[in-house]
């Protein structure tokens, strides 16, 4: 009776170490991308990004991102490294972002990929996290007697609470970019705001209300010799509100169900060119549909579905200088279903994001085809 | 809390049907607060997000152009970063193409399959100019 009960305890304990380890093992950007990108709705280490305090749930992890074949841009790799009992530093290369510097600012340089550098630290109540992100490029060439210097620089600061029922992170970026080339300047900067929110609410079955803002305002500038009067001037500014309510389903130590409902998308950009004409595109999402399920199949392997539907409105107002407003209006919808894998491997977990084509057409030697097995890759190793 | 789920699940249900009925098109569906390859939404001015979202957002929604011999194309750009290209013959629909876009510094690029196509391209006000290889197309938005 006594072996009876210990093996049951031994066999329970066992179970609940694979569920811990499975739920914190199994995390990256593929693996949520794969799910419907639910990543808001759900823990996951790439949280970190909009929630640093998060970072101290996921101490002791490098983390591979391979985003998409052969283009190393879009490649990043980090480190969550514990430092003593109640702290963990973590440092991201090659972080790409997605940013556009305004036309006719800069020729060469770029604003891609940041580094960015994590400190987190256990609170009585909270994780608190902090961030710092840097991305700078620059370049210069010799033109006749001239020289033409470009520069592109990104600093960014944020911080966060968390935890497990709830998120805060709270961000401010200062992007800048300018190029000086026979006494004329071209120059770009602003700044941008954003904040992110989230709970979770409940036991095993998890209502997760979210809400994401970001406000960036940026004015792009050139000076010529002589002064141009009045002066050429863009200003452009951009304001995000996601307003959102998910259902997380633990429903038991192998599977997980995930949806999430955009209840309001608004994304608005305003371009107003100094004596010329506004525009002012304005994007709304309602309602975003995502769902995703996770199930551990085996030991070493996990499969993941998801599926992801928008409704979005996008309208167009054009204030030119001269003549009336021209208003035009759009409505689509987008759907897209999604299929992962994830391979434990010891320490080294692999995620995919499946080609569903290769179960379509079959492998190369049947098909002929040439599509990749994977769109993208996340490897995590855990120490 | 039961009910708020239940209701919340009717909510979704309901949702889903109502964005069924909707002209469907592209493939990569993106929120503000989910739905991209990358697990998350387009949080435009969010930290993981970007400015930008990597193109001019002046080129969203439609565009015609203009009539050339009775034939014309009608392009459309996505906040996801896809874009849907379809020619018409005297009104008619003929063959169309999907697939991404990005914009730097005065040029489109228009993806799609293996293939890009690199612009240089104007906007003044609801006119936009796109040039290639010395020959320019007029687009009005519509």
């Amino acid at each position: 009776m006594v072996t009876l009960r210990k093996s049951v305890l031994v066999s329970l304990m066992a179970l609940l170490m694979m569920a811990a380890s499975f739920n914190v093992a199994s995390s990256t950007e593929t693996r949520v991308g794969s799910m419907g990108g639910i990543g808001l709705y759900t823990h996951d280490n790439s949280n970190i990004f909009f929630f640093p305090g998060a970072i101290f749930t996921y101490s002791g992890q490098v983390v591979g991102e391979l985003r998409s074949k052969g283009n190393d841009n879009d490649y990043s790799i980090g480190i969550h490294y514990p430092y003593g009992s109640y702290s963990v530093i973590g440092v991201y290369l090659n972080r790409p972002i997605s940013l556009s510097i305004p036309s006719g600012i800069v020729n060469t340089v770029d604003l891609n990929q940041t580094t960015d550098i994590f400190y987190g630290t256990q609170l009585t109540n909270y994780d608190l996290g902090l961030k710092l992100s840097v991305g700078l490029d620059n370049a210069k060439q010799d033109v006749g007697a001239d020289e033409d210097k470009e520069s592109a620089f990104l600093f960014g600061l944020g911080g966060g609470l968390s935890n497990e029922t709830m998120d805060l992170g709270l961000d401010l970026r200062f992007p800048s970019a300018k190029r000086d080339s026979a006494g004329t300047e071209w120059k770009w900067s602003g700044f941008g705001i954003g904040f992110n929110g989230r709970m979770f609410h409940g036991e095993t079955t998890k209502l997760v209300p979210l809400v994401v803002f970001g406000y960036t305002s940026t004015s792009a500038e050139t000076d010529t010799v002589p002064p141009a009067t009045p002066p050429a001037k863009v200003d452009y500014r951009n304001f995000n509100l996601g307003i959102g309510v998910g259902i997380n389903h633990q429903m038991n130590e192998n599977n997980l169900l995930v949806m999430g409902l955009e209840v309001l998308g608004y994304n608005s950009f305003k371009t107003d060119i100094d004596g010329g004409d506004e525009t002012t595109v304005t994007t709304v999402t309602m309602p975003g549909l995502y769902m995703g399920v996770e199930s551990k199949v085996k030991n070493w392997l996990t499969g993941r579905l998801g599926a992801a539907q928008v409704y979005q409105g996008t309208k167009t107002k054009v204030n030119p200088q001269v003549g009336n407003d021209v208003e035009s209006s759009s409505r689509s919808s987008q759907f897209n279903v999604s299929f992962g894998l994830g391979f434990t491997f010891g320490d080294f977990l692999i995620d995919a994001a499946i080609n569903e084509g290769l179960f379509f057409d079959g492998p190369n030697f049947i098909s002929g085809g040439v599509n990749p097995m994977a769109n993208r890759l996340s490897v995590t190793y855990n120490f | 809390m039961k009910r708020i789920i239940v209701l919340l699940s009717a909510a979704f249900i309901l949702a889903l049907l109502f964005a069924g009925c909707g002209h469907l098109s592209g493939n990569d569906p993106l929120g503000v607060t989910g739905g991209g390859s990358n697990g998350y939404g387009s949080l435009g001015g969010s930290t993981g997000g970007g400015f930008e979202g990597g193109y001019d957002n002046r080129l969203l929604g439609g565009w015609q152009s203009e009539t050339f011999g009775g034939d014309y194309y009608i392009i459309r750009f996505f906040s996801s970063g896809d874009f849907e290209l379809q020619y018409y013959s005297d009104g008619v629909p003929g063959s169309s193409y999907e697939g991404s876009f990005h914009t730097y510094d005065g040029h489109l690029v228009l993806a799609y399959g293996d293939e890009s196509d690199d612009y240089e391209y104007t906007i003044s006000g609801s006119t936009a100019y796109l040039s290639y290889d010395g020959a320019t197309i007029i687009w009005h938005r519509i």
